[in-house]
């Protein structure tokens, strides 16, 4: 019974083409370690940097802004949520998902569509207006990490909904670099 | 005055600035969990050595292959110290390095050049 619970998930990670996948609580020594993970496994050339770039991104957003969280072994608040990093051959996908509230949601889908609805040009105007701003209120950081990633990605970005329970929504991040 | 010497990390860079020289140094990555903390060093030692030394030159040199957005800001606000200390005719002066082929940092690098009056070469290794 055991091994075909854990050969179900070995065939998903397979067909999914799943280089890393890591779920739990997402302080700073985890990012860092499966960013060292991640480098052992890739080497760190611009491609590799580009996708790097976002899979730090997307980890310090679950670690700020997850509605989940637990306290980590530094003593600090945590986001819980599930990094997944796959490579379909001629191209990384690096995948996020954490609870938010559902009311942060609806805030959050807005802000996800105006990103989507801008051109590059546009996109550039906007990091540049939002990086000499201060950060927005209630960020943890520089407010920056979802325009950059739809930079960087050159649109190539996906942000996904789905209804968790009564009071959370499931908020998903696919972005897809070429290799 | 004292050197500024921070050794590298697997998520902070190797900063060394030397106050014989006049030479600084941020080489490696850039992706702490309070950006803002790690640069106030230097921020502090760069105002403190035109202090005790207003004549003297200083370069600065970047050499960083990856940083985050949160440290991406602090950079900037680095340029920009440094920027206004050139404008206040202290002899400042930068190079940015980037790894040839990397055009996202060479981007960057141009982009400070352009905006800023502190003279910024930009140079690939």
């Amino acid at each position: 019974m055991v091994a075909q619970e854990i050969m179900q998930h070995y065939t998903v990670a397979k067909s999914a083409q799943i280089l890393m996948m890591f779920k739990g609580g997402l302080s700073q020594n985890i990012v860092v370690d499966l960013g060292s993970l991640l480098q052992n496994r890739l080497g760190f050339d611009v491609k590799v940097r580009r996708m790097f770039g976002i899979f730090v991104e997307l980890a310090q957003n679950v670690k700020n802004y997850s509605a989940e969280t637990e306290i980590a072994t530094d003593g600090t608040e945590v986001g819980i949520g599930i990094l997944i990093l796959a490579d379909s051959g001629t191209h990384y996908s690096v995948n996020s998902g954490n609870l938010v509230r559902n009311a942060d949601a609806e805030r959050l889908k807005s802000q996800c569509q105006h990103l989507l609805s801008l051109d590059k040009a546009a996109l550039k105007a906007y990091h540049e207006e939002r990086i000499e701003s201060d950060p927005p209120e209630g960020s943890k950081g520089a407010g920056l990490g979802l325009i950059e990633i739809t930079m960087k990605t050159g649109g190539n970005v996906q942000f996904d909904f789905a209804p968790f329970d009564e009071i959370h929504t499931f908020f998903s991040i696919t972005a897809t670099v070429e290799k | 005055m004292d050197s500024l010497i921070i050794n590298q990390t697997s998520q902070t860079p190797r900063v060394v600035f030397d106050a014989e020289t006049g030479s600084g140094e941020i080489i490696g990555v850039s992706f702490p969990e309070h950006a803002n903390d790690f640069y106030a060093a230097v921020h502090e030692w760069i105002d403190q050595f035109f202090v005790e030394f207003p004549e003297k030159s200083l370069h600065v040199a970047f050499n960083l292959n990856y940083f985050n957005t949160a440290s991406n800001k602090e950079l900037r606000l680095l340029m920009k110290h440094l920027d206004r200390l050139y404008n206040e005719e202290k002899s400042v002066s930068m190079t940015w390095f980037h790894e040839d082929g990397d055009e996202d940092m060479e981007d960057v690098g141009k982009g400070y050049s352009v905006s800023l009056n502190v003279p910024v070469s930009v140079q690939a290794v």
